[in-house]
């Protein structure tokens, strides 16, 4: 069949473009890249039934959408897509590096100093850039990402978050005139944080094992063997619970009030997507476990 | 596709009968304070008042209808207006933290030649906007109000921002000399504050955030200007 593709922002038509009958959004994608506009690769473009209508899914057919021949479908121009791979690789890559930087007190953040950070501050060092080799090797060897690719300008935003969070708190915490807590404060915060990026991977893996490889499907995570994931009883997102916990744990550790606010600013975030997450299961689930919570167990 | 969506009836009813008084009523005093304010500056600087003693003439005025804009933020907070919260509060974050955390402290930021050219613009703007929002209200704006609410921002807002970024400009040394909100190392929490960087930091954030909010306005005022004449020509 015959099937006419329009701009969605001018409603400008690009062409025509001929179709199987059994075709789906992705064969639409596929084809407008391929015969009409070179530069609107597949995960550039969002196909719409309307100009400003919700944009179709890839695995949606064109029969169950009720577009038949000669029929018009709108095509938005996403911008420069970059994949989730690589955005993760840089925006993680950026903290372990500025950390260990700035850990080794440079002239050009604290002028010329012979001191040596202490056991606080070299501990926090470890910690730091322990929790984003450890994020760069899942994202490596242990996420399987749903959606390829992301605006590229979400690159510039993410590289820019972290790298500047992580020069702001690393001055903190490797200052020549630092004060360390007590050896409560250390010991309590260095258990937690070590327990929450434990229960962290294990949720990552957790989660990557409910996914089997090369699919798009989706089930209801539940907790297995490892007590770790017991917190699936209480939560829809662990994974954010734990990491929000690991940040507060490193706070309390290094005793450092710039910390706490990248626990906070964390915690926001993870919070918003964390309810997002938690919706979309209920929506898709009619048998969700109803005692979950989003992001705190009995509280958000 | 502008006419389509001014076409549409609007979703929402717009506020009950004692929120719209409310809403008139606050319009209707902001209007009457940043005319007062525009007036006392005009009285001032033509009977030759000098910038030394000009802060002190109108800083009760400025404390008053400045915070009380503030309100706009609850205003949005609570659904009476329908802008979201988060727009409205970086809308008005800029000017309260000018007003309320540098010229309220900083004695060389009064004097400087920033303040009265930030006070022509700001009172010019704000008759002309909450005059626009008290009158829509009641579906009684003049044409040349709406021309004025979406055309004054051509010349005032750079001229607003040329006399905000001088008034942080000067405040500059004092707040170096007298160690303003500035938090050193040693502490407990190991938290440290330096408000003179905080500044310069601060003041490089307009470079960015200036020709954003300028183009945002331009939209704006393609949008309703442009297809008034449109829908005059159909």
């Amino acid at each position: 069949m015959e099937i006419e593709i329009l701009s969605a922002s001018g409603s400008k038509p690009l062409g025509k473009i001929q179709l199987k009958e059994d075709a789906t959004v992705q064969d639409v994608k596929d084809k407008i890249y391929r015969n009409l506009k070179k530069s609107l690769y597949p995960d550039r473009q969002a196909v719409k039934l309307e100009a400003k209508g919700k944009t179709l899914k890839d695995e949606e057919s064109l029969k169950s959408l009720n577009v038949q021949n000669g029929a018009k479908l709108y095509v938005k121009d996403l911008g420069p897509q970059i994949s989730w791979k690589n955005v993760f690789l840089a925006e993680y890559a950026g903290p372990l590096f500025v950390y260990l930087w700035v850990y080794q007190r440079p002239w050009l953040v604290y002028g010329s100093q012979s001191s040596s950070p202490g056991t606080v501050a070299s501990v926090a060092a470890i910690c730091w850039s322990g929790h984003y080799a450890k994020r760069l090797l899942e994202t490596l060897f242990v996420h399987r990402f749903s959606h390829g690719t992301m605006p590229l300008r979400n690159l510039f935003r993410n590289c820019g978050y972290y790298w500047l969070f992580t020069l702001y708190v690393a001055y903190h915490i490797n200052h020549p005139l630092y004060t360390p807590p007590s050896d409560t404060w250390f010991y309590v915060g260095l258990t937690g944080f070590v327990l929450c990026e434990l229960g962290n991977l294990s949720i990552h893996i957790l989660l990557k094992n409910l996914r089997p490889p090369g699919t798009k499907v989706r089930r209801i995570p539940v907790p297995d063997g490892n007590p770790f994931s017991s917190l699936f009883n209480f939560v829809s997102c662990p994974n954010y619970t734990y990491e929000f916990g690991s940040w507060l744990f490193f706070t309390i550790m290094t005793k450092c009030a710039p910390a706490g606010l990248f626990a906070a600013a964390g915690f926001y975030q993870m919070a918003v997507w964390a309810i997002g997450k938690h919706r979309n299961y209920k929506k898709e689930f009619p048998d969700y476990p109803k005692g979950r919570k989003a992001i705190l167990p009995f509280i958000l | 596709m502008p006419e389509i969506t001014l076409n549409k009836p609007k979703k929402s009813s717009g506020p009950s009968a004692i929120g719209k008084s409310y809403l008139l009523a606050y319009n209707g005093v902001q209007t009457l304070g940043w005319t007062y304010l525009l007036w006392q500056s005009l009285v001032y600087f033509l009977n030759r008042g000098t910038l030394d003693a000009y802060w002190n003439e109108i800083k009760w005025t400025l404390y008053i209808f400045q915070g009380g804009a503030v309100l706009e933020i609850l205003h949005s907070l609570i659904g009476l207006v329908s802008s979201g919260a988060l727009v409205v509060f970086m809308q008005v974050y800029s000017r309260v933290f000018l007003v309320f955390a540098v010229l309220m402290v900083v004695q060389a930021s009064t004097v400087s030649p920033g303040l009265p050219l930030c006070i022509l613009a700001w009172s010019i703007t704000e008759i002309v906007r909450y005059s626009y929002y008290g009158l829509n209200l009641i579906n009684a704006v003049p044409q040349t109000l709406t021309f004025l609410r979406y055309s004054t921002f051509l010349i005032l807002y750079p001229l607003g921002v040329t006399g905000e970024l001088l008034c942080m400009y000067h405040s500059l040394d004092e707040i170096y000399e007298k160690k303003l909100y500035t938090i050193s190392f040693p502490n407990e929490w190991n938290f440290a504050f330096d408000f003179y960087y905080a500044m310069y930091f601060y003041m490089f954030l307009y470079l960015p955030i200036f020709p954003y909010l300028f183009g945002h306005m331009l939209k704006q005022r393609r949008k309703v200007l442009g297809s008034e004449k449109k829908s005059k020509c159909n």
